[in-house]
């Protein structure tokens, strides 16, 4: 059961992150790894050792913009703003999710009449 | 910072291969990380020991979390591709042309090849700089290889079955030497410092070249245009591919995918361009020849385990 949701979660990392950023408006990693676990009541807890990469990934194809932040206590961060074409890259998967999940739950629970 | 998050840290570096400005943004951002998360359990009780053994733990293991960043960052632009490619088709073309196939153009794209290594260098070295650079190692390789003979005669003398060459001329022959392998191992130890991958892609041309000159050198180079141009051909293929090989090196995101495509294309090249200039080899032939070529690689690879890659993380991060 783990597997499955585990699987299903990373196929949809870039969504969920997105659509967090997108959500918050401006968020570094911390932060990130954190508002997931308690937005999804601990359901979805991504790896400290995933989500930079992905992070990057999701900057280098131009969905993500990193700019480096002072902070008052210790070292500078660096948070994610969502571009414009991530902004239209993650309307495009939240709809698409949408239909899905619509689908597979008229599958589970016909609509009467 | 903590000596767990620095060797940590250190060892997701260490096998990064990225450009040195990246891999200090990444690695100040994965300690800005590793920092947040040991304060906010040393305030829930932790000691500082047992919190930074519990961040480094829920990070991940270290060769995972530099592959992943490594997947996520290698996978260079087109341009950049172009750019690292484009002396490799230029030098191809050269070969495969035979109007372009001149004295006078030679010197020519030499000098352009060496100006934009130059200014390469001078501007922070960037990735596509490399490939340019290991052309312009060249014309010290060439003059190397045609200073063979007057040192075989040397060698004969010592042992009196010549006579020596002139004593000013074996002087400014051991001078260009020295000059010549301080320059060939100065700008070969950034490269592998950088990257021992990118540093093999540049020093490749110079055997594939170097086959060539041997083998005009041992015909004095007496041949007629079409026996010029048959033995021009599988260099030119040999340097386009390599060419084609840098843009793969720039695309394609997997190391070991990387390392797989360079390898083999260098080995299948080396084959045949020593069946085009030498007729039938043998299979210990091709052997040694791909055995020769692997050592492109491995020597740069032995190298880098030596002398470590990039820099080490500062104390200030």
């Amino acid at each position: 059961m783990q597997d499955y949701s585990t699987g299903l979660l990373h196929g949809n990392t870039d969504m969920l992150i997105l659509g967090l950023i997108n959500e918050m408006g401006s968020a570094h990693g911390y932060q990130l790894i954190k508002e997931m676990k308690n937005r999804s009541k601990g359901y979805f807890q991504l790896k400290e050792g995933t989500l930079y990469p992905l992070l990057r990934k999701l900057e280098n194809d131009g969905l993500l913009e990193g700019k480096w932040e002072a902070t008052s206590s210790g070292p500078e961060r660096r948070c994610y703003v969502i571009t414009n074409k991530g902004l239209e890259f993650l309307n495009y998967r939240k709809t698409s999710w949408q239909h899905l999940a619509n689908a597979v739950n008229l599958i589970f629970k016909p609509e009467k009449g | 910072m903590q000596p767990e998050v620095r060797t940590y840290l250190e060892d997701i570096r260490s096998q990064l291969y990225l450009r040195d400005d990246l891999e200090k943004q990444l690695i100040a951002e994965l300690n800005c990380h590793l920092q947040q998360r040991i304060s906010e359990l040393t305030t829930q009780g932790y000691t500082t020991k047992e919190a930074t053994e519990l961040a480094i733990n829920s990070f991940g293991n270290a060769e995972n979390v530099s592959r992943l960043l490594y997947e996520a960052c290698s996978k260079g632009r087109w341009t950049d591709a172009f750019k690292l490619s484009l002396p490799h088709f230029v030098a191809a073309a050269v070969f495969a042309s035979s109007p372009l196939f001149k004295t006078e153009i030679i010197i020519l794209i030499l000098g352009i090849f060496i100006f934009v290594s130059l200014c390469g260098w001078l501007r922070g070295k960037p990735d596509w700089s490399y490939s340019w650079l290991g052309y312009s190692l060249l014309p010290l390789f060439a003059v190397g290889f045609l200073l063979i003979p007057t040192i075989t005669q040397f060698v004969n003398a010592l042992f009196g079955s010549a006579s020596f060459p002139d004593t000013s001329t074996m002087i400014m022959i051991a001078i260009y030497y020295i000059l010549a392998i301080v320059i060939l191992f100065r700008v070969s130890f950034h490269a592998i410092k950088r990257d021992w991958l990118l540093a093999a892609l540049m020093l490749a041309p110079l055997p594939i070249i170097g086959c060539w000159l041997f083998h005009m050198q041992q015909a004095n180079g007496i041949y007629t245009d079409a026996e010029l141009n048959l033995f021009n051909r599988p260099v030119a293929q040999a340097l386009f591919v390599l060419g084609f090989t840098s843009v793969l090196f720039i695309r394609l995101r997997q190391r070991v995918l990387k390392v797989g495509v360079a390898i083999t294309v260098t080995a299948i090249s080396m084959m045949v361009i020593g069946q085009t200039l030498w007729g039938d080899i043998g299979f210990f032939g091709l052997m040694g020849l791909s055995l020769f070529s692997l050592l492109i690689f491995i020597i740069p690879a032995v190298t880098n385990a030596a002398i470590g890659h990039g820099t080490p993380i500062p104390d200030n991060v």
